[in-house]
Parts: C-alpha cells; sequence; structure tokens
C-alpha cells in the first residue's frame, strides 16, 4: 500500500506492506538509518522518533497507521549545519559513547524538554526512563539535558 | 608523590590540564560525536549493499542431540530462497580462540541450544525467516549435562571426544569434560590456616550475564571490486577476527579482507569471530553479498555471555587482624565450546590474591563443559567473579574478628614490587590511596555500624592487570601537514580514537583537529589484540605514541635537510619544525610535507610496535598460561543501599568509586568509563541473569532481562588517585574494565550490613533477599 | 505465522463495526499496538485485518458525567497520567497507568488496549477493580455493560465475542474521603512487569470502613479479594491485626504460579505483605482526613 506522510518536514509517498514497522519504513523506505532497532518490543528506546509531537517507540507502529501523520528522526533535529540544542549537549557533555542509543535518547530529550522547559532531576529520569543506554551510566546524559535545558527553557520564553 | 584529584559530581567539560601538556589530560569532545548525535554515523546494522541477500539461522532448539536428518528441500523451494547451508556445507577444521574446538555449523549433533544447524540467504529476511521455519531437523535427543557438577562426575559422557587432539596455544591441562584446569600456590595453606585464629569458608555464585549492546550483532560479506572476499563488521578485534575468519574458512589471510564499521558497544560480546564466518560462508556460496543480523532475541541465544562461576573460599586470619592464608576453587560453566571461559577462569586463577599480602594461597581453577549456552566472557574478565567472592568474603572474616572490614583491608594491603600468585610483580600500587579517598568521600567513618535502620554500606577493593600483548599503529603526514593514523584499534564506544589522536596531537604538536583516525581495515593495519582488557589506552596508546615520537624524528630529519642544520638542533611544536635556538627559522609542517614529497627522503610515515607483555622464562607450572602483565590498575568503591526487608527490594542511595589511574588523558571520557562500567556492574549486582534451565535461556529478551534504566541508577562519586605509571602513555595505566568489579562485592557488603545475612550469590534479587531474610527470622 | 493483510483506519463507531462483525477477514483491533504487535506473530491462524480504533470520533475522550467519569478505550495512557480530571478524583488510576513501561510506551498504548489485552499483571485493570469499573461493549447487534470484575475469564481472555468492542469504560464516583492506591511490586523502578500488583481502596461509611483489594499477578486474571475485603468490610478501626488477616486471607485466596519473574510462594507472600501494608497506609490517611 501507498502512504503519504511528512519526515524531517518533507512529504513522503512511500509503499509499504500492511505489517510494515515505522521503524523498517523510515530506515530502509526512507534510507534514515539514524533511527535504530535495539530490541524491537519497545523495551530500549533506540527507535525513539517524534509521531504528531509525541515520541514514541516506532518499532511498535504500524507504518500504515502513520499515514497522514508528521515525523521526525534525528535527522531532521538539527538546522542544517547548527545542532540543536540537545545534541550540542550531548557532545559538550560526554553523553556520547557507543552512541547507538543516542538518537532516541535525544528525541526523547528534545520531547521532554518541549513539554517540559526547566525540568528537575527527576522529571528528566522520569522522562528518560524508558531510554536504555549501555554505556555511560547516565550521569553525563543528565548533566547533557540540565545544560541543554538552559537554552531551551530560554527560548521558549 | 600522591596526587589525588578529588571529583564531585560531574558537570560538564573540565579542563585539567598540566603544564607542560596542551591536549592530554584535556576532556576535549570526542571526534565521533557529531556524527552519533546527527544520526550520520554507519553502525554493522546500518551497512547495506545493492542485491545484498539476508540470511537467518536455525538454531537447535535442545541442549544435546543427534542430527539423523535435516531436510531443507521445502525451504529451497520457497521461491526468493537462494541458499541453505549445513554443517555438510561447512569446512571440517575446527578454529577457536584459546582452544580450537568450533565449527561454523553443527555435524552430526548439537550441544547447546543455540547450536548452529543451518542458515539460509534469501531475497529478503521475511522469506529467510519463512525459510528457516521449513526446514525439518530430526533429532535423536541425548541426556544432557546441565551443570557443571554433573559433567565434573566420574561417569559423565565426554561433550568433546577429540578434546586431547584440540590445537591450542597453550598446552591446557584437559581431561573429561574439562577444558582447561590450572593450580597454582604459595607457602603451606594447611598449616596455617591451622595457625590461624579465625578460618572462614563459604561457596559463592555468579549469575550469567549478556553483555546486552544496544546494538545487536549484524554483518555483510561480499566481494570487493577485485572479487575479493570481504566482510563489513562491528568488531572489538579486528585483527583477530580477521585471523579466525580466514582460518574457519581455510583461507590464507590475504584472501580475505574485514573492515570494521561504527560499534554501537561490545563489552566482551564482540570478540574475534561470531557472525563472519558463517555469513561468509554464505556468500561463498551464493556468490552474492549476505547480511547476516540477530534480533534481540537471537542475542541472547546465540551470544557468548559471561559465564556463571562457582568459587569455593577459605580465608583465614589471626586475631590481630592479619591474614595467614586463602584457599580457592573456582569452576566456571564453560557450556558447549570453551571460548573465551579458559581465558576468564585462568585470569581468576591470576586475579585471586585481589588487592591483598595473603602468605600461603592455594588456587584452583577449572572451565567444564557443559550444554548449557555457549558462554564466553564480558567485561571484567575472571577477575570479576573471583573478586566478587573474594571481596565479600573478606567482609564475613572481618566480622568474625570483630574488626572493621575496611580496617581489616587496610591491614593487609599489597606494596611495591610484592609479587602475585600468577608470579607478576605489581609496582606502582596506589591502593591505600584509592582506599583513602572513598573512605573519606564516602563518610564511611562516620557511617559504618551507625547507618539507620534497613539501611547498609559497604566497601570493595579491586585491582585489575593493564596491557596485554601487541598493538601497532602508523602516521603519515599528509601533503597539508595534516596527520592521519592507520591502526587496526577499534573505536568501540569508549573514546579509543579520540585519545589516540590525542597522543598523536601532543608528541606532533599540531591541533586536535589536524589528527584523523582512519576507519580499520585488515588490509592497511597491522596487528592489534584489540578493544578488549582495559588496554587500549596504554597499549593501543603507546603504539601511536611511538609511531608519533617515529614520525617527529623523522619530520625533525626532513627539516634539518631543508634548514641546513643538524637534525638535533630541530623542534617540532605548534604545527612547525624549527631550529630550536632560532624559532623564526623554520617551516610549517606543510611544507615540510612538501618538501619530503617533492623534494627529497620521501613521504613521512611514522612506525609504532608495541608489546609490552612478556612471557615467563620459566613455565610457573600447574598448568597456568598467562605471562608478566606490565602494569595493574587499583581501585575502592563503597556503596550505600536501603533495603525493603519485607519484599527484598534493594535501593541503591550512594555510590563513591575512587581509581588510580596513572594520567587521565581525557578525564571526561575516563569518568564516562568509570560510570558506564559501575552501571553494568549494578545491574549484574540486583538485577541482571539470564536464567538458564535444561539448557534454555528462559528470558531473552529485555523485559524480563534488566539493563539498570535511567531511575535505577544512582548518583556516582568518581575520584581518581594520578601519579604516572612507569610505561603507560603519559602515565597512563587503563580503567575500560576496573571499575565494573567493584559493585557486585560492595553492593553485596552493603545489603548483608543492613539486612544482617550474609549473602553469597548475586544478582541479589527481591525474591532472593527476602528469602535469606525470612529463613535468618526462623 | 500470521500475517497481516490488511490496514483499515476508519474515523466513525459505524464503520468499525461491520468488519468487526465479519469473520472471513479475521479482523483484530489495534489501539497502540504495544501488544498486538507483539504477539500476533507468534500466532499460527490466517492473515489478519486490523483496524485501527485511534482515530474514531469518540473513544479518545475523557468525559466528567453525572454518574462518574467515561474514559474512550482509546484514551492513550499518558493521556490518562496527564489528565488534571483523573489526578485530582480518581487519582489511583494515574497511580497505575503511570507505572505502565516507560513515557514513549504511554504515548501509544491506550486504556483499552490495557484492559482487553487481560494481562493478570495489567497496571491499569488492578486499580480499575477497585473502583469498580463498567465496561460498556459495542458490537453491530447493540450495547451492553459488564462490570470489569466479570471482565476476565482467563489469560489474555475477555467476555468479548467475536464482533464487540470496548467502547469506553465507566468509572463510579468513588465515595467522598475514598483513599487508593496501588503498589506495583517490581525489581527496576521502570520498564518492568509487575510481579505483583495490589491495588486498595479505602472509605468510611456509615456502616464503617468499606475497602476494595485487587490483585494482578497471582492468579488467572486479576482479581478482587473479596474474602479479604469481608474481614474489613464494616470495621471501625483496622489496627495490625486486622490488617494482618486481612493481608493473610487475601494471600490464601489466590493461585500465583512460578516463572521467570518469581516463585508462587514469594508472590503469596508479598501479597500477605503489601495488602497489609497498603491498609494500614490507608486507614491513617483516612484517619488523618478526618481528623481537622
Amino acid at each position: 500500500m501507498e502512504i503519504m506522510l511528512t519526515v524531517n518536514g518533507e512529504a513522503l509517498s512511500l509503499a509499504v506492506a500492511p505489517d510494515a514497522l515505522l521503524i523498517d519504513t523510515l530506515r530502509e523506505a526512507a534510507d534514515l538509518t539514524g533511527s535504530k532497532k535495539g530490541c524491537a518490543t519497545g523495551d530500549c528506546g533506540a527507535c525513539t522518533v517524534l509521531l504528531d509531537g509525541r515520541p514514541v517507540t516506532s518499532c511498535l507502529v504500524l507504518s500504515a497507521t502513520a499515514q497522514g501523520k508528521d515525523i521526525v528522526t534525528i535527522e531532521g533535529l538539527a538546522d542544517g549545519d547548527n545542532l540543536h540544542p540537545v545534541q550540542q549537549a550531548y557532545v559538550d557533555f560526554g553523553a556520547v559513547q557507543c552512541g547507538y542509543c543516542t538518537p532516541g535518547m535525544i528525541m526523547m530529550t528534545a520531547a521532554l524538554l518541549d513539554e517540559e522547559p526547566h525540568p528537575s532531576n527527576d522529571q528528566i529520569k522520569a522522562g528518560l526512563a524508558g531510554n536504555l543506554c549501555r554505556c555511560t551510566g547516565y550521569s553525563k546524559i543528565i548533566d547533557a539535558v540540565n545544560s541543554a535545558a538552559l537554552i531551551t527553557g530560554e527560548q521558549k520564553e | 608523590m600522591t596526587t589525588s584529584t578529588t571529583k564531585g559530581e560531574s558537570t560538564g567539560v573540565k579542563e585539567r590540564t598540566k603544564p607542560e601538556y596542551t591536549i592530554v589530560g584535556k576532556s576535549v569532545r570526542r571526534i565521533d560525536s557529531i556524527a552519533k548525535v546527527t544520526g550520520a554515523s554507519k553502525y554493522s546494522t546500518d551497512f547495506y549493499l545493492k542485491g545484498m541477500l539476508h540470511a537467518k539461522i536455525l538454531f537447535s532448539d535442545r541442549p544435546y542431540a543427534r542430527i539423523v536428518d535435516i531436510d531443507a528441500s521445502k525451504a529451497l523451494a520457497l521461491p526468493g530462497v537462494k541458499a541453505v547451508v549445513t554443517g555438510d556445507d561447512a569446512p571440517d577444521n575446527r578454529y577457536g580462540v584459546y582452544l580450537e574446538d568450533k565449527i561454523i555449523l553443527a555435524k552430526g549433533a548439537v550441544t547447546y541450544v543455540g547450536d548452529r544447524v543451518a542458515a539460509v540467504a534469501a531475497v529478503s529476511e521475511a522469506i529467510a525467516e519463512q525459510a528457516v521455519e521449513l526446514i525439518e531437523v530430526t533429532y535423536e535427543d541425548l541426556e544432557p549435562l546441565l551443570d557443571t557438577d554433573a559433567a565434573l562426575a566420574p561417569d559423565a559422557p565426554e561433550l568433546h571426544p577429540d578434546l586431547a587432539d584440540y590445537d591450542a596455544g597453550f598446552p591446557y591441562i584437559r581431561y573429561g569434560n574439562v577444558c582447561m584446569e590450572a593450580e597454582l600456590a604459595r607457602g603451606d595453606v594447611d598449616s596455617a590456616f591451622a595457625g590461624s585464629d579465625v578460618v572462614v569458608e563459604q561457596t559463592y555464585r555468579t549469575g550469567a550475564i549478556n553483555q546486552a549492546p544496544i546494538e545487536p550483532h549484524a554483518c555483510v560479506a561480499g566481494f570487493d571490486h577485485r572479487g575479493r572476499l570481504t566482510v563489513w563488521t562491528a568488531t572489538q578485534q579486528l585483527s583477530v577476527c580477521h585471523a579466525e575468519l580466514a582460518s574457519a574458512l581455510g583461507l590464507s589471510m590475504g584472501e580475505v579482507k574485514v573492515v570494521a564499521l561504527e560499534c554501537g558497544g561490545g563489552f566482551g560480546g564482540k570478540l574475534k569471530t561470531n557472525l563472519e564466518p558463517l555469513c561468509a560462508l554464505l556468500a561463498q556460496n551464493t556468490g552474492q553479498s549476505v547480511r547476516l543480523a540477530l534480533t534481540r532475541e537471537e542475542e541472547f541465544i546465540a551470544a557468548n555471555g559471561r559465564a556463571p562461576f562457582t568459587i569455593r573460599i577459605k580465608l583465614g586470619a589471626t586475631r590481630d587482624g592479619k591474614l595467614t592464608a586463602s584457599d580457592i576453587d573456582i569452576v566456571a560453566d564453560a557450556g558447549a565450546y570453551a571460548d573465551h571461559v579458559i581465558g576468564t577462569a585462568s585470569h581468576a586463577l591470576s586475579s585471586s590474591d585481589g588487592v591483598y599480602r595473603f602468605p600461603s594461597m592455594k588456587v584452583r581453577t577449572r572451565a567444564v563443559y557443559t550444554n548449557n549456552p555457549d558462554y564466553g566472557c564480558m567485561r571484567g574478565y575472571g577477575t570479576i567473579q573471583v573478586n566478587f567472592a573474594l571481596e565479600a568474603h573478606m567482609n564475613v572474616l572481618a566480622r568474625a574478628l570483630g574488626i572493621d572490614p575496611a580496617e581489616l583491608r587496610l591491614h593487609n594491603l599489597l606494596e611495591d614490587g610484592d609479587e602475585l600468585i600468577s608470579r607478576s610483580r605489581v609496582h606502582d600500587v596506589h591502593i591505600r590511596e584509592t582506599m583513602e579517598t572513598a573512605l573519606a568521600q564516602s563518610g564511611y567513618w562516620d557511617k559504618a555500624g551507625s547507618m539507620p535502620p534497613n539501611q547498609g554500606i559497604g566497601i570493595a577493593n579491586m585491582v585489575k592487570t593493564v596491557g596485554l600483548l601487541s598493538s601497532a599503529a602508523n602516521i603519515h603526514l599528509n601533503e597539508d601537514g595534516t596527520a592521519a593514523i592507520t591502526t587496526a584499534a577499534v573505536e568501540i564506544g569508549t573514546g579509543t580514537h579520540t585519545v589516540l589522536s590525542q597522543i598523536a596531537a601532543e608528541v606532533l604538536g599540531i591541533p586536535l583537529s589536524e589528527v584523523s583516525v582512519a576507519v580499520p581495515d585488515s588490509d592497511s593495519t597491522a596487528y592489534d589484540l584489540g578493544s578488549i582488557a582495559s588496554r587500549t589506552v596504554f597499549d593501543n596508546g603507546s603504539a601511536v605514541r611511538l609511531a608519533a615520537e617515529n614520525l617527529r624524528d623523522k619530520i625533525a630529519g626532513c627539516a634539518a635537510g631543508a634548514l641546513g642544520c643538524e637534525v638535533g638542533e630541530v623542534s617540532v611544536s605548534s604545527g612547525r619544525a624549527y631550529v630550536t635556538s632560532n624559532p623564526e627559522n623554520g617551516m610549517t609542517l606543510r611544507e615540510v610535507a612538501g618538501t619530503s614529497i617533492y623534494g627529497f627522503g620521501g613521504p613521512l610515515v611514522g612506525v609504532g610496535s608495541w608489546n609490552a607483555y612478556k612471557h615467563h622464562d620459566e613455565p610457573v607450572g600447574g598448568g597456568f598460561g598467562e605471562g608478566i602483565y606490565p602494569t595493574f590498575g587499583f581501585g575502592t568503591h563503597v556503596a550505600e543501599v536501603e533495603i525493603d526487608p519485607d519484599t527484598g527490594q534493594v535501593s541503591v542511595l550512594d555510590y563513591t568509586a575512587c581509581h588510580d589511574v596513572g594520567k587521565a588523558i581525557n578525564p571526561m571520557a575516563l569518568e564516562g568509563q568509570i560510570e558506564g562500567a559501575i552501571a553494568q556492574g549494578i545491574g549484574g549486582s540486583l538485577w541482571e541473569e539470564m536464567l538458564v534451565a535444561d539448557g534454555r535461556i528462559l528470558n531473552p529478551n529485555f523485559v524480563d532481562y534488566r539493563l539498570p534504566t535511567i531511575l535505577d541508577m544512582p548518583r556516582v562519586k568518581v575520584s581518581t588517585v594520578e601519579v604516572p605509571d612507569a610505561l603507560g602513555p603519559f602515565g597512563a595505566k587503563g580503567i575500560g574494565e576496573h571499575p565494573i568489579l567493584g559493585p557486585g562485592p560492595a553492593i553485596t557488603n552493603a545489603v548483608s550490613d543492613a539486612a544482617g545475612v550474609s549473602i553469597n550469590q548475586i544478582p541479589i534479587t527481591p525474591e532472593r533477599l527476602a528469602t535469606a531474610i525470612d529463613a535468618a527470622a526462623e | 505465522m500470521a500475517s497481516i493483510l490488511e490496514v483499515i483506519c476508519p474515523t466513525d463507531i459505524e464503520a468499525v463495526l461491520p468488519i468487526l462483525g465479519d469473520s472471513e477477514r479475521n479482523p483484530r483491533v489495534i489501539a497502540g499496538g504495544t501488544d498486538l504487535l507483539l504477539q500476533y506473530q507468534h500466532q499460527d491462524g490466517p492473515d489478519l485485518t486490523v483496524i485501527d480504533i485511534t482515530g474514531v470520533r469518540g473513544l479518545g475522550e475523557i468525559v466528567e458525567a453525572e454518574d462518574g467519569l467515561r474514559i474512550g478505550a482509546a484514551v492513550c495512557l499518558a493521556d490518562i497520567v496527564g489528565s488534571e480530571t483523573i489526578a485530582h478524583r480518581i487519582p489511583v488510576l494515574v497511580e497505575g497507568a503511570v507505572v505502565v513501561a516507560g513515557p514513549q510506551i504511554r504515548n501509544l498504548a491506550t486504556i483499552g488496549g490495557n484492559v482487553c489485552n487481560a494481562s493478570p499483571s495489567a497496571d491499569t485493570i488492578t486499580p480499575l477493580l477497585v473502583l469498580d469499573a463498567e465496561a460498556q461493549i459495542r458490537s453491530a447487534a447493540g450495547s451492553r455493560v459488564v462490570s470489569l470484575r466479570d471482565f476476565f475469564v482467563g489469560p489474555g481472555q475477555t467476555v468479548l465475542e467475536p464482533g464487540e468492542l470496548l467502547e469506553s469504560l465507566l468509572i463510579p464516583w468513588p465515595a467522598p474521603g475514598t483513599e487508593a492506591a496501588y503498589t506495583k511490586l517490581s525489581p527496576r523502578r521502570a520498564m518492568d512487569l509487575a510481579v505483583v500488583g495490589v491495588a486498595v481502596a479505602l472509605w468510611q461509611a456509615g456502616s464503617g470502613i468499606q475497602t476494595r483489594i485487587g490483585l494482578g499477578a497471582v492468579a488467572p486474571t486479576p482479581l478482587r479479594a473479596t474474602v479479604a475485603e469481608d474481614v474489613v468490610n464494616g470495621a471501625v478501626v483496622i489496627d495490625l491485626d486486622l490488617a494482618a488477616e486481612a493481608g493473610a486471607a487475601a494471600a490464601a485466596a489466590v493461585s500465583p504460579i512460578s516463572d521467570v519473574r518469581g516463585s508462587a510462594g514469594y508472590r503469596r507472600t508479598m501479597v500477605e505483605r503489601l495488602v497489609t501494608r497498603l491498609l494500614l497506609e490507608l486507614s491513617e490517611r483516612v484517619t488523618k482526613a478526618r481528623t481537622p
């Protein structure tokens, strides 16, 4: 079947099988390999994208149900060569080691800061509870989110 | 003199340069971060070749059976299926690390759930999956050996009847189902125990652990532009993968190439080969490129995780708190193949002193074949299991003596020059400093013995070797004066390539932005053991240092020729080569490169080759195959926990870690390694375990194999002791594994303190703790 | 191995029902998909026609009515967590919804899906049981109401017949002064399935204390521990002995299994301890609220 959706601001028409998962459609049909498939059961968060503004595990979304919706992946976060404040903070604070969880973690962070511009550490942790990282122990991720919040929080005002 | 750099909560990029270094010692941003935060990095799972086939594996669903027949006709008839391979299609030769006991596909029998019976290559993954379901295998079930006791029984069947004939790198003691046994001793433990005031004995168990990198295994095998077999994969060991791949296929190394893609985490799970030989076999069979990737469920079934160990330990001491003797017996469940369990069983033996002086010791280790999953190794490599037992038991001993556990430890620490049971001598020993720092930072002396109800505090020491076998690197000067490093050292996420770039930049006197690191491939690189064993900074860093110094010397030589002076009169720094006594008289590195290429001498290439590991002149005896390690890193952790005695749930309230690192080349990266290793250690202490019954992993998924989430992790207080090591680059030791050794015993000791019960098994699940508390109350 | 033949995304319930009633098409309802997409491939059987109900008018609404709160089946768990009305008037439902998996899953998963998936350990069901919720069921033939206490017949099995759709849940307004809580026993603080789930609601009636006790993951279905409730109902005060007696009664009434998440014995012991604990905690809250 053919679905029409917007991905990173671009209108796309994609041929998908009825049982195609959004993560696979994005990675293969749309050639956006930034979102990762860590478990395919919704338990690790590496596949997190924004679906109509909400962060979801795209391994548990049928592509057919994304018809007409707006999707943002990690590739759509930066503004040309200018990194999004969340991306820059992750780089600056050593919050990226192997990087495999990073796209999903960053998308979830961006969504969190959009919803909660000045989150407490408890709110940060609750917000990222669905994103597993095996490398960092999360400490520097929390630092990066706090730093990014200073910028995005200001931008919201 | 000891300098202690105390680090509080991490607050971002911190500059910690010593006056004499420009880039080394700075928390520079990693060179791979931008590609990773934008999604541009290509991992093994992101690599696609046009027209490639997709492969899936048929795994054995039973632990031990003879293969009577494999009927693949229905699979082959499915449209889109290009090939089905079984053991008949694979070479007969065995390959492997330590002991060559593996084959690419099972031949005649399956010996574990997860053994590879067949593989399908088809035009899509969905068709390959369907085809796997259509392969019909007739088995004749045999009685499996499901634990090491059964495998060690005198009448147990031999799972590897040809064990004595397998090639090995060392003449291991092997018999029955024991694929390796070693024994070391010092002094006379029997009389030492007899003369002790207190002797305590216990058996400890550690769980089977999955490395669980977020990136599952994947590789693509195909043919390069000359038709040569090429494999693209994520690996921790480029050179070893290459050698083993060639060996498995019966090829010379020049007939196959391996290219390392970005790696989404290794932790010991992406060593040597895993999928590569089978994937390459399918490429050879079909003549097309083939992608083979594992699902997360298959990651559990097909991986080589950390083996479960059973450790019986007996410690003795005199009333004044002096250790007298230790008697340790280690049994490692190797599963169906030896894999790295031989190495970890041996390393547990060689780590069994811990950080203490035991006048008398007797230690035995055995790696035992069973029909359990094909265990391998994970970060911590045998040291983690024995350190858990030793450090937990030191607290039991302290309690029996009526001495504070930290006091007991301080009373018995190793010192410079001491010889370990392995016959390596320790030097640059800073365990006393890490203990004092961690005890002070955690407030241990105020808290121990007066924690609130249901709270406890626990301490653990650790030591691990640094430096293993060899590495090489080349650095050449580009025409524009920038430097290019070529090395087989792979970046697995720890920051290796950034640290290597920092070392090169420091030696050459150029900015970090003017150093590049090549994507490693086996054609253009000489041997490197790999990103394993906490060795990348020490060994790869040393190889790069040597290569950079060699290049610097050549730059000076070329400049001397151009400037008309002696080479000894030339300095290389700040991007130039100049006459030391007259700095204005000099050239940029671009000019030097141009002179070498177009003028005289030829292109400038620095070469570095390094091996600080030595073999013993005389065999140490007792079947022990390890050599003399270059150096050792020490550390101390303190954990504070709160328990719910009714449910057995444990919360880690606070965690303090101090590590002896020699020199932090990139402090932020080093801190990240400590924090991440501790998270993995906490996972294995409280929540993570592959539950195996009848040879089957019962929880092959992320719901029931529980990695720590951000909500579960405490904030970790990290500090370091930085006294330059004698051998490491800029004095650096290593850090990759050291911090993972602490949480098992630190948390065990804290929980034991909180609950008032002794704990002898990790992970300490809520049910195990509640059961122990209830049992003690009766 | 079942596959998906067709995905339909209707906007009107009248378009859903005929397809749902057409057994030839092997219809399955999908809302968040977080259970269905994990399960359907492991099921043998014919290929499915999947009906996405998340766009159906009316199914995604939370409506305050006179008799209670009506929650559409397609309301996602994140919206339950974020609802001021629910936080204010039925907070125990938030306690259940907020511990399901993680934030991404909660943006997809729906309360209707959680209920119809009928896992014995489902975190919204145990609170819904102590809230005495009712299921509003629609089909082409009409509609019916089933108390949630009667909705579950086995692990993963409900009373829904082919052609029937869970349209909404009605939660009667709790009695004034009701205190309720849900405890999910799990090793980690997120992403786990409950090893044991306990929900308790407590209030003062004219006839004495009234309670409802819901238990999850300890029987083939989530259930109300009515024998334990009988121990407490009508009491003037809940002291340690009474709470312990009720806990023991609850533990005797369950039939847990041993599986990878826990042994039957541990689960039984946890039921006893957590029911006792919650009864005492809530009783204290009720007392505090009444004391000026």
